[in-house]
């Protein structure tokens, strides 16, 4: 018998080829996915929420549990024992409260949690929900509708998405606080002495007087965003008194105060120096009349530069061993940016900017620039925007661009911001009226308010318009930059804020806000127009053009109160965004100056990558707007921001195909 | 007495015919004589000290993992250098149907498995809060206060069954009237693994489970097709070259997702990626080379095994044969699938296509020549030696014993 046949033989060759073949056809290589998603969301706003939500929902549940979950709610967790230390609502069983309203509820929480109770029963939690309670007073049903389409879209709480599109302003406001009090107690440079400036023969600090008693002492330091003085000696040391004390409350109770000297550092131009390595270089000296605090007189070697402007970043921490919570730290001051000119150098004090150098540490905060008319090239009004605060890795990850069409014949508008949130960091309506707004740290703000209502009773929570709700009503509702300034002047917002605006007629307006806790108008125009002291234009160069940062420019004294033992000043003393903001916008200026008459979307997309201008780590979405053409070019979904290149979105395309 | 005299000259009968001529350790086609038995007991050690990377580099067996401070740039980077540990014992039981065909299954249990993290730190951008960057020191303090523990060894999987393999070889080449002449033998084996391994802990960062998936040693189901040219006339029978072509398909496999309920910080997943997900392994289409050396063709003895027949004990596997093998493995792609494309991503991009290069020597001894029946043989398997890509570089230390038994 024949055992075998030609198909038995042939099967072990079919068997070879039929294993190349799978072989050769196995899944394709991995791919990393989109990390921008667009989409075009019409109907109601409940209809168009709930579209959001179910083209998106994993990128939704990833975004809150990344950036939230995983990122900021940790992060927020271990500032309690600070907040505990004063507002007694946030005590614990293990600071002796009980019974505070912190701790009951979360010995209720922890009775039905089930799953992520550290999450849900921990502090950050708590505040991010009460506070997103309070805002949603101040969010118009219309938007409360949409976010409650994104729940039901992607499968999520209403409380979540609620958090999800409040956590901003709470963070801020919390940040603020929490940031003040830290610095509060931590050293402070409290005067500033230029030896020899009072009898050198130059009016130093352009009073019109020269030599007068105390001219180069600062009796009181003042942050200053160009230089502090000019025309000093070369050959003499600066002085400069650091301060520090102990106020009896928060995590460092009881414990020594005093300037650490161990941990001076003074970083002058580019090189770091720091005590008591570069002894003699740094010379401490103790001040008899106040043992809490420490001279610092520093002069490098061979002294200042001549015909110069010279630089000087201060930092210094105490003799605090915070450990609660971890890592074991001192507190430490600022970094104060004192900028000066040596003889000769024959500038005024507001021709120097205090822009100083890059230190390697710090990042440049978000920036803005819009300009119209003879600023540009063609004409043609545009607006840009680089924002940049917090990425941790995952926000460019769920990045959005979203077409608003309203079914009620209001403007459609489009967002670019995340999935889940109803608003973005910028965005332009089919008028051409064109908007993005940028962080300005103020103690202005609701939740200080709260505090100076409540004192030690006081719970955390935000009040106002958020910003990004702010921005959508502007984009549904008005179309030009006038009308929306005249409702920018009626809201109450929910922090401190930069905006700009910009619109299809040319016509430009940055805005500073805040709370207005002392009633003296919390919103404060800019005109392209509106002169400086110094004869230019507060807020441009040319009368055309427009640049913001992060800090006040206008509204240089937002608070200053006292409440309890903390002296509240404005923003420029405490904010750590303010010396960054001021160097960025000096760089912007600089850069925008230096292209007047040809500005255009490709000098604008030129001038925001100066690398000066990006923040390397946290760059979250970039955009040039064109309110005529109706035009988005946006940059998003890498770190920098900048690094995936600008895409050209027509909203004008989009709107022809209705 | 008689009986007892009966059932012996039986097993000898069974002994004489288990091992035929030219039964030599080659493999890719050998099969068992009919109703012979052949019960094979090893114990494999493997040590695993990092993985090839997409760029054919040497790496860390876990990704790194950065942590990043909100608003404040980058904390750090840990770098797990990790280092693993397998202690395996396999019992395989092989019986031939008939002489072309044989049946085989093995059983894998896991003496122990050990995972040395051996985190190593990187710090990242310099905090203004706390005045300098997080040193390691600082990062595991914070991360502690927030409930997350630094990962320790892990050790587990004591006494814990792999999956279970089922196969058949099939030596189709008996068939063909002559092939003996032209000195070639070919088989075609399929195994299959049933899941009976227990998958690793989603709650730990690191452990490992006993599935074929954390073993890759092979699919859940697997094709050979072998082939062994002999040199008996040229060579002496002391050369043996042996060649292997195979495909391993892995089965999708659900997996649970991490919660956090032990490492809040570092594996909590399950909120945006669901309460599991699904892990479609690449395939595997290799091929191998195989040189087996008659070193020593030793003595001959005549014993009970041969019924005293000296030819017959010739005819018996030599007492020391060397094999050099190398295998050339392609992997397919990982699929990951849960309900986030992001996290989904992140897997796969460690799992990307990539190669094995496997080399391994074999020295075996047979004393069957000698009256024993009996064979021992120590294996040693790398994947270190050679760089591969997107492949964990394991090197395995295997010892074991072969007993050949025939009861009717």
């Amino acid at each position: 018998m024949c055992l075998f046949s030609k198909t038995t033989l042939a099967a072990p060759i079919v068997i070879a080829a039929l294993l190349c073949c799978i072989g050769l056809t196995s899944c394709g290589e991995t791919s990393q996915p989109d990390y921008v998603v667009t989409a075009t969301l019409k109907g109601s706003p409940y209809e168009r929420g709930l579209l959001h939500g179910q083209l998106f929902g994993n990128r939704i549940r990833s975004f809150y549990t990344t950036m939230l979950s995983h990122s900021l709610m940790p992060y927020l967790n271990r500032e309690r024992p600070d907040v505990a230390s004063i507002l007694l609502n946030y005590q614990s069983t293990s600071e002796g409260n009980a019974d505070s309203y912190y701790q009951q509820w979360r010995d209720n929480c922890l009775k039905t949690c089930k799953d992520s109770c550290d999450e849900y029963c921990g502090f950050s939690y708590l505040l991010m929900r009460d506070s997103a309670e309070s805002l949603k007073r101040y969010i118009p049903q219309e938007y409360l509708d949409e976010m409650q389409g994104i729940a039901d879209g992607a499968g999520l709480s209403f409380e979540r998405v609620l958090i999800l599109n409040t956590f901003f302003d709470t963070l801020m406001a919390f940040r603020s606080i929490s940031y003040y009090i830290r610095q509060a107690q931590s050293p402070m440079l409290i005067q500033l002495e230029f030896f020899g400036a009072a009898d050198d023969g130059v009016d130093n600090d352009g009073d019109g007087l020269t030599d007068e008693p105390g001219e180069g002492l600062f009796a009181t330091y003042e942050p200053s965003p160009t230089a502090t003085l000019v025309e000093v000696p070369a050959n003499k040391p600066i002085r400069l008194r650091l301060h520090d004390i102990k106020l009896g409350i928060g995590t460092d109770k009881g414990d020594t105060p005093g300037v650490d000297p161990d941990t001076i550092r003074i970083r002058h131009n580019e090189t770091q120096y720091q005590y008591p390595l570069d002894e003699g270089i740094i010379t401490v000296l103790p001040v008899p009349e106040d043992p809490q605090a420490l001279d610092v007189e520093f002069l490098p070697p061979g002294g200042f530069e001549l015909a110069s402007v010279q630089t000087l970043l201060v930092q210094a921490g105490d003799f605090n061993r915070i450990e609660n919570p971890p890592p074991i730290r001192a507190r430490f001051m600022r970094d104060e940016r004192i900028t000066f000119s040596t003889v000769g150098y024959g500038a005024k004090i507001s021709d120097i900017h205090n822009q100083g150098y890059a230190d390697g540490q710090t990042q440049p905060p978000s920036i803005a620039f819009a300009a119209s008319g003879a600023a540009t090239s063609d004409g043609q009004p545009f607006l840009a925007h680089h924002f940049a605060l917090l990425d941790s890795n995952t926000a460019h990850k769920h990045t959005a661009l979203l077409v608003h069409v309203p079914d009620n014949g209001e403007n459609p508008h489009v967002t670019l911001g995340y999935t889940g949130l109803v608003w973005g960091l910028s965005g332009m309506n089919s008028k051409g009226l064109a908007w993005a707004f940028n962080t300005s740290d103020t103690l202005d703000n609701s939740m200080v308010n709260a505090f100076m209502r409540d004192m030690f009773e006081t719970k955390l929570v935000c009040s106002g318009a958020p910003i990004g709700i702010i921005g959508r009503d502007i984009l549904t509702r008005h179309d030009t930059v006038d009308e929306a300034v005249d409702t920018l002047k009626r809201i109450r917002p929910s922090f401190g804020w930069n905006l700009l605006l910009a619109d299809a007629g040319g016509d430009m307006a940055a805005i500073e806000l805040d709370w207005d806790l002392e009633r003296h108008g919390g919103t404060y125009v800019i005109e392209p127009t509106e002169e400086a002291d110094d004869g230019g234009y507060l807020g441009g160069k040319s009368g055309n053009d427009l640049y913001i940062g992060s800090h006040y420019i206008k509204n240089l004294n937002d608070l200053t109160t006292k409440v309890l033992m903390f002296q509240v000043r404005p923003q420029r003393y405490w904010s750590s965004f303010y010396f960054r903001s001021v160097r960025a916008r000096s760089i912007l200026g600089t850069n925008i100056e230096n292209n007047i008459g040809q500005l255009n979307v490709d000098k604008a997309i030129e001038i925001m990558q100066v690398p000066d201008l990006i923040d390397e780590r946290d760059s979250m979405i970039s955009a040039v707007f064109e309110p005529k053409t109706l035009k988005i070019n946006y940059a998003m979904g890498e770190v920098p921001a900048l690094n995936s290149g600008f895409v050209e979105f027509s909203f004008a395309d989009l709107l022809g195909g209705q | 007495m008689k009986h007892q005299c009966k059932q012996a000259r039986c097993l000898l009968v069974a002994l004489m015919l288990a091992i035929a001529p030219n039964d030599a350790d080659a493999g890719f086609a050998e099969a068992l004589p009919k109703n012979t038995f052949l019960l094979d007991i090893q114990y494999n050690f493997s040590w695993l000290e990092g993985a090839w990377d997409n760029n054919a580099s040497m790496g860390p067996l876990i990704p790194v993992i950065e942590r990043y401070e909100p608003g404040g740039g980058k904390q750090g980077t840990l770098i797990p250098d990790a280092s693993v540990r397998y202690h395996v014992m396999v019992f395989q039981l092989q019986y031939g149907i008939v002489d072309w065909l044989s049946f085989g299954f093995g059983v894998p249990v896991v003496i122990e498995t050990s995972i040395n993290p051996r985190l190593k730190w990187v710090s990242g951008d310099f905090q203004p809060v706390l005045g300098r960057a997080y040193s390691e020191t600082d990062f595991w303090q914070w991360a502690e206060s927030m409930g997350q523990p630094k990962p320790e060894k892990w050790v587990g999987n004591k006494g814990v069954l792999g999956d279970l393999v089922l196969g058949l070889r099939l030596r189709w080449t008996d068939w063909i009237p002559g092939i003996e002449k032209a000195q070639v033998a070919s088989a075609l084996t399929i195994t299959g693994a049933i899941p009976t391994g227990k998958k690793a802990d989603p709650e730990e960062i690191v452990s490992a489970g006993t599935t074929m998936w954390d073993l890759q040693t092979q699919g859940n189901i697997s094709i050979h097709l072998g082939v062994d040219k002999y040199f008996e006339k040229e060579l002496d029978g002391r050369l043996i070259i042996g060649a292997d072509v195979f495909y391993d398909w892995f089965a999708p496999q659900r997996y649970k997702s991490p919660r956090g309920l032990r490492n809040p910080l570092l594996a909590n997943f399950a909120p945006y990626i669901g309460d599991s997900y699904i892990i479609k392994p690449g395939d595997f289409f290799g091929a191998s080379l195989q040189f087996d050396v008659i070193a020593v063709k030793g003595p001959v003895k005549a014993s009970w095994i041969s019924g005293y027949d000296e030819v017959r004990a010739a005819g018996f596997p030599p007492l020391l044969t060397l094999s050099f093998r190398y295998t050339f493995i392609k992997l397919g792609q990982t699929d990951y699938h849960s309900q986030s494309d992001l996290w989904d991503y992140t897997q796969e991009d460690r799992w990307r296509p990539g190669f094995r290069n496997i080399l391994t020597i074999t020295t075996l001894f047979s004393f069957l020549r000698l009256g024993a029946p009996l064979q021992l043989y120590f294996t040693y398997r790398s994947l270190s030696l050679i760089p591969g890509k997107n492949t964990r570089a394991a090197d395995v230390f295997t010892t074991g014993l072969r007993i050949p038994a025939k009861f009717w």
